[in-house]
């Protein structure tokens, strides 16, 4: 079961499977968004205290903010910030944890016991508050850029990936093909790249889908507490965090973010459950 | 079994290290000079040397890393995290004066999700590929999918605002709660009721289920005496292991509907730069889902013999 392979079942089975297409399709709107937001939307940073806390027209269809800004335009350049971050996130989690995960798993011993703790200690203590304490401390020291919330959010992130990564090379390492490969006399790397990352391809690609909405959640979290993406650069979370305190007069600002927020994590999620099932019913899912 | 305890015993202590270790750095990277700071905080004053050297010198911050730390562990283990850098009282005294108020949001939530994710994953595992299966199971996705805190905004928009039915803010009324507790159980119970939906189907896929039905034993007993019963077991474990999920929502709720508890303690502090606060929230908040994993794990080995011997 090669990553091909993987990719093949995928792309046969996946306009196949209902949830699979609906979460494909709301994924690819939200980036289309993102993608084309200077074709549609007008300038996300020109204020206009004329304009202030405007309601939905159609020169402006999601109303104002408290400062005049055009809220579609926000909204949809925040596309762009939240899957850029996300995706981000995700990556640089995902080369961090499946390297950990696949070095403590393949080489055992003392390194697995190091890695294997470390994974223990940050599963047990819950990410968001680390995340926050985190992204606390890094607007001190380093103020508040947008890396600092990647890097803190990547910090916790990583474990998910360590822990699937390692559970899989231990189930794989004692295979024959293996065992094959290291008779002949491959080199630990080669075996680790060639034969066993390709296998635990399938899991991952699942996890990863699962995890880019999680972490747009995060991300927003952050924001919503006014710990993330620093205004005045569009970002959901952050739009909420301005917009509850115009609860009463002006629930739009609050309204289209979350419902942007909620449709994108929706997605992600669609398509990770979906591509697990997928897996799982062709037997690629370790 | 005495033999087991004290196995997961000792292995929680590597554990307890390094949720300790990441705590407490978190201070040691305050970036200046953490006395001056707090001389700032405590008494609103431009900090003169004299007072630099006295507070340096009263917690300690002219010592080496290491030093601190060990300092920092032994009083932490007596519960004993040192004094809040804007407030000037033990921080213990902080928490546990916001504890009261968390705690009341925590088992209210609690309860109803427990409740209600019961309910739905049977209803949905009974009736599998159902019309009110696909319900529950949407509601299971969007429940996970829809911000808590922008359930919350658009509660309090309109139960607040447009009917002024309920108060937005303030606490410790029932009217109060019922916000909420109501957007923080949105999300939980989603969570939940999926779980207790696969739990219930792994059950009613295996053998003894077929049997039970072949000698012409009624659904409802099949479901509830013998299926139910079973797929229990991981669903308690798993209601027991869902603090984390807990944790976020307490946060985040508290935040949007302004309960002073620990959840808004913590993004407080943050703002306040009251590092001894984070640190002590950070490490206890680890400690908290320790306790409980291995209380879980104990239970489960003396229900499960298998366990002990893994």
């Amino acid at each position: 079961m090669s990553s091909e392979f993987v990719f093949r079942v995928i792309k046969l089975e996946l306009p196949r499977n209902s949830l699979c297409v609906v979460g494909l399709v709301i994924v690819l709107f939200i980036a289309t968004l993102g993608l084309i937001a200077p074709l549609i939307a007008k300038d996300p940073y020109e204020t206009n205290m004329a304009e202030r806390l405007k309601p939905p027209s159609l020169e402006h269809p999601f109303g104002t903010d408290q400062l005049g800004r055009d809220l579609f335009s926000r909204v949809v350049y925040g596309a762009r910030t939240s899957l850029i971050v996300a995706i981000t996130i995700s990556a640089l989690s995902m080369v961090i944890g499946c390297l950990t995960g696949a070095i403590s798993g393949y080489f055992g011993g003392i390194i697995d016991d190091i890695i294997g703790r470390i994974i223990d200690v940050f599963l047990s203590i819950p990410e968001i508050v680390v995340n926050i304490a985190l992204v606390g401390v890094f607007c001190v020291v380093y103020g508040t850029s947008t890396w600092n919330i990647i890097l803190a959010v990547v910090f916790t992130n990583w474990v998910s990936y360590a822990r699937i990564t390692r559970g899989i090379v231990l189930s794989l390492k004692e295979r024959e093909f293996v065992l094959c490969a290291k008779a002949i006399g491959a080199k630990n790397s080669w075996i680790l790249f060639k034969h066993i990352i390709p296998n635990a391809i399938g899991p991952i690609v699942v996890l990863a889908t699962l995890n880019v909405g999680n972490v747009i959640m995060t991300v927003a979290s952050l924001g919503f507490l006014g710990l993330g993406i620093q205004p005045p650069t569009p970002e959901w979370g952050q739009i909420l965090n301005s917009g509850k305190n115009y609860i009463a007069t002006a629930p739009w600002i609050t309204f289209f973010p979350g419902l942007f927020i909620a449709l994108s994590v929706f997605g992600f999620n669609l398509l990770g459950e979906g591509l697990r099932d997928m897996l799982k019913r062709k037997r690629v899912y370790v | 079994m005495l033999r087991y305890i004290v196995r997961r015993l000792l292995q929680v202590i590597p554990t307890l290290l390094g949720i300790s270790f990441i705590s407490f750095s978190l201070l040691y990277v305050f970036p200046g000079d953490p006395a001056e700071f707090i001389v700032e905080a405590r008494y609103g004053v431009e900090p003169t040397q004299e007072m630099v050297e006295k507070i340096r010198m009263e917690m300690g911050l002219d010592k080496p890393f290491a030093v601190q730390y060990f300092d920092w562990l032994s009083k932490a283990i007596r519960g004993d995290f040192g004094v809040s850098w804007t407030e000037g009282k033990p921080v213990m005294d902080v928490i546990l004066r916001r504890l009261p108020i968390s705690a009341e949001l925590f088992f209210a939530t609690f309860a109803i999700s427990i409740v209600f994710a019961l309910i739905l994953g049977i209803i949905s595992a009974v009736y599998k590929d159902k019309a009110i299966d696909h319900i529950c199971r949407i509601y299971s996705l969007l429940g996970i999918s829809i911000p808590s805190f922008w359930l919350g905004l658009i509660l309090i928009w309109v139960f607040s605002v447009q009917l002024h039915l309920l108060p937005a803010f303030g606490c410790c009324e029932l009217k109060h709660l019922i916000l909420p507790v109501l957007t923080w159980s949105f999300s939980f119970m989603a969570i939940k009721t999926r779980f207790v939906r696969a739990s219930l189907l792994e059950e009613l896929s295996r053998d003894y289920v077929i049997t039970a039905r072949a000698k012409g034993l009624p659904e409802k007993l099949v479901v509830f005496r013998h299926a139910l019963r079973n797929a229990l077991i991981p669903i308690i474990t798993y209601f027991s292991l869902s603090l984390h999920h807990l944790i976020v929502g307490s946060i985040m709720v508290e935040v949007v509907f302004s309960w002073l508890g620990l959840g808004s303690l913590l993004v407080e502090s943050v703002f306040k730069r009251d590092f001894p606060v984070v640190q002590a929230l950070v490490f206890l908040s680890g400690v908290l889902l320790i306790t409980v994993n291995l209380i879980v794990d104990i239970l489960y080995a003396i229900i499960d013999p298998r366990v002990r011997y893994e």
